[in-house]
């Protein structure tokens, strides 16, 4: 398993495309499936369109105006931060299947894999298992 | 481990304080993370906190942590200040506001469970902080958070005091990270500078016990000592000048550092007027510490400076350790050799704690002129 480890900003979003890639070189699996996944319950993993920075900010600005940072969450054993990012991961997903082909990653043109902190700053990490021949 | 034979229960209580960090920290972190639910934390507008005696130095060493750390606003009362002249001129058109945080250990001091029930009458949040749920003021507050410090010798008021402090610098925290002051690493960073604490206080003892004898020594006749401090260091004055009342019975008195010299700096007996000066080398008072040094030398006090770390050299008459405590925490650090000064000068004068509860004293037994008063 690759585990890569990051510094993440207050509901910060961070590109980690090439850090997947390169566990998928790692690997050396030619045909396979790569699972990325979080351990984390305040964080989400989710592939959008790159190219444009401000789109990344449209889906954050969406996922906030959905499940607003509230003061009367159930959950009050942390702050109001982390109980409305547990909501927020749920929604986005912890984990993602992608498809390896040719040793790499198969992903479209404008697709990036993203690591949502619904949090922070914290340290993180993400990990991949990548599964095939 | 204590270095000589001339053990005490005072002295005891003090060398038992570093496993008393260690192991209560995280006991008492649980039992203060919820007290106050997530929608009154953020309702609160003040934070009153209170005592009487250690309970009150307690509140006032605490309060620049919620200040600094929770970005509120708060202040310590004492407890008459509280409820006599506080409590029923407070602006109540607020929830659950002020959060009061009352502390008194054994739960039955008078004046604080009068100003809770005061606090109570105009719509406070308010929070006991004791070892007796089942007391007075356990029964008159909203909320209670058991601080359990497990038995020991009896002596005046030092582990307790550490307990008070604990759970005060908790509630900070957790007010602190709720609010979004700080993060949740961070705010786990601060709980685990409280645990870590145990090593610096364990350190500074060993590092001060034997000169602290010596000096109780030297100064075993002085008529009075005066301790000196500004904001939290003014609590850990406060602190040192109730262990000597109370273990040794000598005179003792604390002054801001500023408000000494303009006033007791005129004490006529200098010469037998011994004085302690707290000042970290973080302090915003440090500049002026320095100062009052030297005026303390021109009026031939006898005088001991604590301080710490390589810029302590600034003092020339100085105790300093080696460990590093944040300025709002460091009443953790300088009140464990405060009152290992006051076991000492108690054990070299041979003076009963509390004058024995006997003579002219015996109205005090059993804490009764503190419980025994008209709740108003």
């Amino acid at each position: 398993m690759f585990t890569e480890r990051l510094k993440t900003e207050r509901n910060g979003v961070v590109d980690i495309t090439e850090g997947v890639r390169r566990a998928v070189a790692s690997s050396q699996v030619q045909e396979g499936i790569a699972v990325v996944m979080v351990p984390h319950t305040t964080a989400a993993l989710t592939i959008i369109s790159f190219p444009d920075p401000l789109g990344l900010e449209d889906v954050n600005d969406e996922i906030s105006r959905l499940i607003p940072t509230r003061i009367d969450f159930k959950h009050q054993h942390d702050t109001p931060q982390d109980a409305a990012g547990h909501v927020k991961s749920v929604l986005v997903g912890a984990s993602l299947s992608l498809i390896v082909s040719d040793g790499d990653l198969v992903l479209g043109h404008s697709q990036a894999i993203y690591f949502f902190e619904f949090d922070g700053p914290r340290q993180r990490q993400y990990n991949v298992q990548v599964i095939g021949q | 481990m204590p270095s000589s034979d001339s053990s005490n229960p005072m002295r005891d209580q003090v060398f038992s304080l570093p496993t008393l960090i260690r192991e209560q920290i995280w006991t008492l972190e649980g039992r203060t993370r919820k007290i106050v639910t997530t929608p009154e934390m953020f309702a609160v507008r003040d934070v009153v906190l209170t005592g009487s005696g250690d309970s009150y130095i307690g509140a006032m060493a605490a309060e620049a942590a919620f200040v600094e750390l929770a970005g509120v606003r708060a202040q310590a009362l004492s407890a008459m200040q509280a409820s006599r002249y506080h409590a029923r001129r407070f602006d109540w058109q607020y929830p659950s506001n002020p959060l009061v945080l009352a502390v008194s250990n054994s739960g039955e001091v008078a004046r604080v469970v009068e100003a809770v029930q005061h606090y109570n009458d105009c719509g406070a949040l308010t929070v006991a902080i004791t070892g007796n749920p089942g007391s007075r003021l356990g029964h008159a507050a909203s909320r209670v958070v058991e601080v359990t410090i497990p038995p020991f010798a009896s002596a005046p008021g030092v582990r307790s005091y550490y307990g008070s402090l604990l759970t005060l610098y908790l509630l900070a925290i957790r007010m602190a990270e709720v609010r979004g002051q700080v993060t949740a690493d961070e705010a786990m960073d601060l709980r685990r500078e409280l645990e870590t604490a145990a090593d610096a206080v364990d350190a500074v003892i060993a590092q001060m016990d034997q000169p602290l004898q010596r000096l109780a020594q030297e100064w075993a006749s002085l008529p009075a000592v005066e301790l000196l401090g500004s904001g939290p260091d003014r609590a850990t004055a406060a602190y040192g000048a109730a262990k000597l009342l109370e273990a040794v019975g000598v005179h003792a008195a604390h002054q801001d550092v500023e408000e000494w010299v303009h006033q007791e700096y005129f004490v006529a007996d200098a010469a037998r007027t011994g004085t302690i000066l707290i000042c970290p080398v973080d302090s915003p008072a440090f500049s002026r510490a320095v100062e009052v040094e030297g005026y303390l030398r021109t009026l031939q006090r006898p005088y001991l400076v604590l301080s710490g770390g390589p810029a302590a050299a600034a003092f020339g008459q100085v105790l300093a350790h080696t460990q590093t405590i944040r300025p709002v925490f460091a009443p953790l650090l300088y009140s464990a050799p405060l009152a290992l000064f006051a076991a000492y000068l108690s054990a070299e004068t041979g003076a009963a704690y509390g004058r024995g509860a006997s003579g002219p004293w015996a109205d005090c037994h059993d804490g009764a002129t503190t419980r025994n008063s008209l709740i108003l």
